[in-house]
């Protein structure tokens, strides 16, 4: 293959365990190019995973499904909404402030219709399952073991 | 170092957060070639996680398996189930999406406790393979009140 920019290349827009990426490895000592498959990749990381997206949402209204986490404040009595994700999409919420309780309402949801933060620090972690909608799979609260949005 | 493929490099099997890898910066306006190391591609993610793996849906006594992140729990009648031992670190999220009666999950190998029981639908549980304990319950949910989910037995 000549000389090619990658930003030339034909993109691919998802991976299979089996596709290979470039890696340099011994950086320190002996840096070396390698190969590495997507699967030794993903299921081997070598330390902790960040997230730098943040939303911030204040009051009623959609929360980002473009970002994972979202840190939710309520002035009231509030409602909230999320739309559809994607195949296995993880998604965060933490209730960070307050003032009232926020209802959210997945447009899609496994096994009940909303998720009710009363308390701040109630946190709940979502995964969409595929057609049966957003499934609820942590739910976590400050005070006694088991507290938490109430999933109604 | 002369031309190479890619596939024709060395396999590494693993990799550490030193570890470099190739990136494109500002691909819409100056294209720019940098390299970046795994700790910084992996702790600043910017974009949602998803995991594009078939999702298994596992019925009455069929094992969940341990290669997809996510198994959908189905019951007919009263089951149980065994599930095999992970690698480090590895994640497992379970989900009872339709109960024609409990589903026991007994892993073979499962830190302080030896039963996970699924008693309704939208219970959920995410496991971690912790080391030679096992597997670990690291989050349990459910529909109804605050702390309803599946119960460790």
């Amino acid at each position: 293959m000549a000389d090619k920019k990658i930003t030339a290349l034909a993109a691919a827009t998802s991976t299979t365990t089996a596709d290979v990426a470039h890696l340099v490895t011994g950086v320190a000592t002996n840096p070396t190019n390698k190969k590495i498959t997507v699967a030794n990749f993903w299921n081997k990381i070598p330390g902790f995973i960040g997230l730098s997206g943040l939303e911030t949402k204040t009051g009623a209204g959609a929360i980002s499904i473009t970002v994972t986490l979202t840190n939710l404040i309520s002035e009231g009595v509030i409602a909230n909404q999320i739309a559809n994700g994607i195949q296995s999409q993880l998604k965060v919420i933490v209730f960070i402030t307050d003032g009232g309780t926020a209802t959210l309402t997945p447009a899609t949801m496994n096994d009940g219709t909303t998720l009710a933060f009363a308390d701040a620090g109630d946190a709940a972690m979502l995964m969409w399952i595929g057609a049966s909608g957003w499934a609820v799979i942590s739910q976590a609260g400050t005070g006694t073991p088991g507290a938490g949005p109430t999933i109604g | 170092m002369a031309d190479k493929k890619v596939t024709a490099l060395t396999a590494a099997t693993s990799s550490a957060t030193a570890d470099l890898a190739h990136i494109i910066t500002d691909v819409a306006t100056g294209a720019t070639n940098k390299k970046i190391t795994l700790a910084n591609f992996l702790t600043k993610i910017p974009g949602f996680i998803g995991f594009s793996d078939t999702p298994q849906t596992a019925t009455d006594e069929t094992e969940p398996n341990v290669t997809s992140l996510l198994t959908l729990l189905v019951t007919t009648t009263a089951s149980t189930a065994e599930m095999g031992a992970g690698i480090q670190g590895q994640l497992k999220v379970l989900v009872f999406i339709t109960d024609g009666g409990d589903q026991v999950l007994t892993p073979d190998t499962m830190n302080d406790g030896t039963t996970l029981t699924f008693a309704d639908a939208g219970d959920a549980a995410i496991l971690m393979w912790i080391g030679a304990a096992g597997w670990a319950p690291i989050s349990l949910a459910g529909p109804g009140t605050p702390g309803a989910g599946p119960t460790v037995g």
